[in-house]
């Protein structure tokens, strides 16, 4: 509904209405900003900041001015009781604000802050108040997710955890009973991501093994995803615990066979798929020609069920490719050659090909050259026939042969450098 | 009491408090029929009574009701009534007090309860806070009385509970290239409804979980699908096997989740109705789709019949139905009541099947056998069910499969324990129902010893002896009457099938609104239009923003501390502060 019009019908008496509350709005601001300015710190304000307070939490000046007459509210009283309450009736407000009307409110949240550290017995409270406001991303899933984004509310969390000192046991069985609560909360994104926090936490504090604790959020994820195969929160949970876990052909090998069975039970799982891919990419076996076969065939499938994302599962085929199968002629002579190849990135990060002095990857897809600093002995390159569009990364090399790619401007200064180059066939416009 | 009632002014006159009856009456009160509707018990409720533990204890030590009707004189055009009880006690047991008990209750003489004088005195002491159903029913959340309920407002004078858990006594699970045992341990295990549920579960296996999500996500427009155009007629377990669900998974769909007594008689199209039915009211208020009326089932009677009276039915309780008197045209004319009195009416009246022509030998029919028992100890642990510590109790609803108990057990038997927290019980008593279908010419003492085997071994399963915390148990049977009670087809005469022993109401709400159309035929009345706010409370809505600017109200807007604060929408407010930057810039 973006750069249309709204048809508003413009009700006279709304219009009126709305002038009159404008009038009075300026009329209470202007009365504060005065106050404000003559330097009066009347404790008489607050309530009238309250009210404005809540119809805008945003506007900072209230904020400020508040903290002004709560700081000399402050060190006027000695006894720890009324500053306490004079904090208590900061926390009330703040809370009207968050749960009632603007839980995005930074402002708000910030006031809060500043207050809740100086009384350390309302801590616990806390969390009960955070949990509260994050029940409310579940309830009413259609018409708040969208725009409730707890980020505020979680970081909030964070802060008075840090405060309390609190075992990160606790919070690790919040985030799961987030996560079981109704047909929703499975799929809670940022309670997964809370859980990864707190298992830092968890690792660091309690010397537990890593590794070990990725074991159990791996059985999370199984019946997560046994669940519900499409929920792409539990997914990227897993990828973080992939990239995370320490090298494992057990690992490995049981996170490939659990996705096996969901694809056997949901044939049309993509995340199911491309994460047998990702942890084949992980391992260090070789694969089988069979399962190279069956690999591509996934991706085919991959492809069929996401097409957006085409390139990148051609691109991952690509790095299957070149690393299973048997493209290395000699110690220092690499050539692969019509294997409709998008991109060469995995040998040019692998430690294997090192040595490698020529690379023949001509009569392939590939898009761009990536940085070959890593192949400290490559000296010659051919890459004729693929679509490549920058001449790049390719400085100081003794040949390189780019006929027939998209190149359409070189620099001059990285061509002079290059012992031979041939460009022919490229629609080249300098 | 025998005094006569006002005569011909009534357009309807109604018998018995049952709920098709009470639905009714509420219904034509409020397009501004004249209902007499009467009861011969004194309680509301019919078959849906709500008893405490003294009126259910005289319930069920009385005799089985007269049926001697040979005093009334056989009158001209008229058809004399007969009443036919419902109800046959089976068993009734109670615990005795102790001797030192005996001694505290021969000091306090005046003991006015009809409970018999050696029952136990904390039974006693408590017997009017139990509330206790004569038919175990439930409300789906989004069933057809809950909307009938929200779209007339008479839900405002109910409150409810949500059931905590669905249960089936299942096998245990045999893993994977382990050996079966001889003899296989069954126990109750949680139907999981949600996602959040099934992912927590952890007596249900991977794969299963994901077979489960995808039967409960496909339901909703099975129609549809290919597989069920192939079988929809093929029985329903047919079906079920066909999409790959594991025997635990039938199980829970079959008993659970569509609520059939057995697997063999029904097919998947009716199987499949029935899971839509059931699926379509999860989440809506809580983890099962099933409400209960807080204080017994009767309440929902009652909230009707309140509606009833509030515009303007007249009721009149211990006042049963005697004889029909009807013309040559084979019209009623009239009802003459237990007082002797005859009624007439203008547009029709309804009976319920309490009563049968008396020259009708009425055949047998299907009946439900009913276990109630009060119990010190619960069968499912309300801790465990709601998954907090010191829990208060919890409300849940268990099925026990066919021959789970050996193959006398032909049906499911339905089990249901409430507690405080649906005030059906005193704190740390539990109120469990067991009930099963009762085929015609089945033996009652057969479905006796079996019920009572069955709630011994559930309760020696969590090592408890059933004689030492079950305080009172009632075992009675009840008849499910439908069609021809006998009587002639009067055009103007409705009588109302019995509850059809299913746990929902839906039956029961269409059999009223169908009564209710013949009623007010060619008139197109609403069934039961949303009622007025007494209080005219909904209308007013206040101005947030107004309010907070002090607007209308300068001087009282400095208080804003200790006020309530109602509930708005911000959308204003912000309107305002962008305007108010516009207008700065």
């Amino acid at each position: 509904m973006h750069n249309r019009p709204r048809n508003r019908v413009v009700d006279e008496k709304e219009l009126d209405e709305k002038r009159k509350k404008i009038t009075k709005w300026n009329q209470l601001k202007n009365q504060i900003f005065e106050e404000r300015k003559s330097g009066a710190i009347d404790p008489n304000q607050l309530p009238k900041l309250n009210n404005l307070i809540l119809l805008a939490p945003e506007f900072s000046s209230f904020w400020n001015y508040r903290k002004e007459i709560i700081t000399d509210q402050l060190s006027q009283v000695n006894s720890e009781e009324q500053k306490r309450d004079i904090y208590k009736k900061e926390l009330a407000l703040t809370e009207q604000v968050l749960s009632e009307r603007h839980t995005k409110s930074y402002l708000t949240w910030h006031h809060r802050k500043w207050c809740i550290v100086h009384v350390p017995d309302l801590w616990q409270n806390e969390l009960a108040l955070t949990s509260k406001l994050l029940s409310y991303d579940n309830r009413n899933s259609v018409t708040l997710s969208l725009t409730f984004k707890p980020v505020h509310c979680w970081n909030y969390r964070e802060f008075v955890i840090k405060l309390l000192n609190l075992n990160p046991n606790q919070e690790l069985d919040y985030c799961y009973s987030l996560l079981t609560t109704g047909n929703e909360g499975v799929s809670n994104y940022s309670a997964y991501h809370y859980r990864s926090a707190m298992l830092n936490r968890k690792h660091e504090e309690e010397q537990i093994d890593f590794d070990q604790l990725l074991l159990e959020e791996w059985d999370l994820v199984k019946n997560a995803v046994f669940t519900d195969s499409t929920n792409q929160s539990a997914w990227f949970y897993n990828k973080w615990i992939q990239q995370k876990m320490t090298h494992s052909e057990e690992f490995i090998q049981d996170q490939v066979e659990t996705c096996e069975s969901i694809i056997e039970i949901d044939g049309e799982c993509k995340w199911a798929t491309l994460t047998i891919l990702w942890n084949e990419m992980n391992s260090n076996k070789q694969l089988s020609e069979e399962r190279l076969t069956f690999l591509f065939e996934q991706i085919e499938n991959l492809i069929r069920l996401d097409p957006l994302r085409k390139n990148y599962y051609l691109d991952v085929k690509s790095d299957l490719l070149l690393l299973h199968s048997k493209c290395l002629q000699s110690d220092n002579v690499f050539k692969a050659n019509d294997l409709n190849l998008t991109r060469f990135d995995a040998i040019v990060n692998n430690a294997k090909y090192e040595n490698v002095v020529e690379l023949d990857l001509s009569n392939n897809h590939i898009r761009a050259i990536p940085n070959l600093s890593s192949m400290k002995n490559l000296k010659r390159i051919i890459l004729d026939h693929n679509k490549i569009e920058f001449l790049e990364n390719v400085e100081g090399l003794d040949y390189v042969s780019i006929k027939n790619n998209q190149i359409q401007h070189t620099d001059e200064k990285l061509v002079n450098s290059i012992k031979k180059i041939d460009l022919e066939g490229n629609p080249l416009i300098n | 009491m025998a005094e006569h009632l006002p005569n011909d002014q009534y357009d309807v006159i109604i018998s018995s408090t049952g709920l098709v009856q009470s639905l009714l009456a509420g219904a034509l009160c409020r397009v501004e029929k004249k209902v007499l509707h009467l009861d011969m018990n004194d309680r509301y409720g019919g078959q849906q009574s709500t008893l405490n533990l003294e009126e259910f204890h005289q319930f069920i030590s009385r005799g089985q009701h007269s049926t001697d009707q040979s005093n009334h004189e056989k009158k001209e055009g008229a058809t004399s009534l007969t009443y036919q009880d419902a109800y046959k006690i089976l068993h009734f047991d109670y615990k005795k007090k102790t001797t030192t008990q005996e001694d505290t209750s021969e000091q306090n003489t005046f003991r006015r309860s009809d409970l018999p004088n050696d029952m136990d005195e904390a039974l006693v002491s408590q017997s009017r806070r139990f509330a206790i159903d004569l038919t175990s029913q439930l409300l789906f959340s989004n069933g057809e009385i809950v909307q009938l309920l929200i779209s007339s407002a008479v839900g405002r004078y109910l409150e409810f509970k949500c059931i905590d858990a669905i249960m089936v006594y299942v096998p245990e699970q045999i893993k994977k290239g382990q050996k079966p045992p001889e003899t296989l341990n069954y126990r109750f295990e949680k139907v999981p409804l949600t996602k959040g549920d099934i992912m927590k579960n952890t007596f249900v296996s991977l794969p299963e979980k994901s077979y489960l999500v995808k039967f409960i996500t496909s339901c909703m427009d099975y129609e549809s699908q290919p597989e069920f155009q192939k079988y929809q007629n093929e029985p329903f377990i047919e079906y079920l096997r066909a999409k790959n669900l594991s025997p635990l998974l039938c199980s829970f769909i079959i008993y659970a989740i569509a609520m059939l007594q057995d697997e063999k008689s029904v097919n998947a199209r009716d199987g499949m109705s029935r899971v839509k039915l059931f699926i379509s009211s999860l989440g809506r208020y809580g983890s099962t789709p099933f409400l209960y009326p807080l204080f017994g089932s009767a309440e929902l009677n009652q909230a009707f019949c309140r509606v009833a009276a509030v515009y303007g039915a007249t009721y009149v309780l211990r006042r049963g139905v005697e004889n029909v008197v009807h013309d040559v045209n084979e019209n009623v004319t009239g009802i003459e009541c237990t007082q002797g009195q005859l009624l007439k009416c203008s547009s029709g009246f309804v009976l319920d099947r309490d009563y049968c022509a008396s020259n009708v030998v009425v055949s047998e029919c299907n009946s439900i056998v009913r276990q109630v028992l009060i119990s010190d100890s619960a069968l499912f642990d309300p801790n465990q069910i709601t998954g907090k510590e010191n829990s208060l109790g919890c409300a849940v609803v268990a099925y026990i499969p066919p021959g789970s108990f050996g193959n006398d057990q032909k049906y499911c038997v339905t089990v249901m324990q409430v507690d405080q927290t649906s005030s059906c019980a005193p704190k740390g008593k539990f109120l469990i129902s067991l009930q099963i279908k009762r085929d015609q010419g089945d033996s009652d003492e057969q479905v006796l010893s079996l019920l009572k085997t069955i709630s011994t071994r559930l309760f020696e399963s969590k090592n408890i002896v059933f004689d030492d915390v079950v305080a009172y148990q009632a075992v009675y049977r009840q008849l499910i009457r439908s069609g021809n009670c006998g009587l002639p087809a009067f055009e103007n005469l409705f009588v109302c099938d019995d509850a059809d022993g299913s746990l929902d109401y839906g039956y029961l709400v269409s059999r009223a609104k169908n009564v209710f159309e013949k009623l007010t035929k060619g008139q197109d009345f609403e069934f039961l239009p949303k009622m007025p706010n007494p209080d005219g409370e909904d209308d007013q809505r206040v101005d947030e923003t107004s309010r907070l600017l002090g607007l209308g109200l300068e001087e009282q807007s400095a208080k804003l501390d200790q006020e309530e604060v109602v509930e708005s929408k911000d959308e204003t407010n912000e309107q305002i502060t962008e305007e108010q930057e516009t207008k700065q810039d």
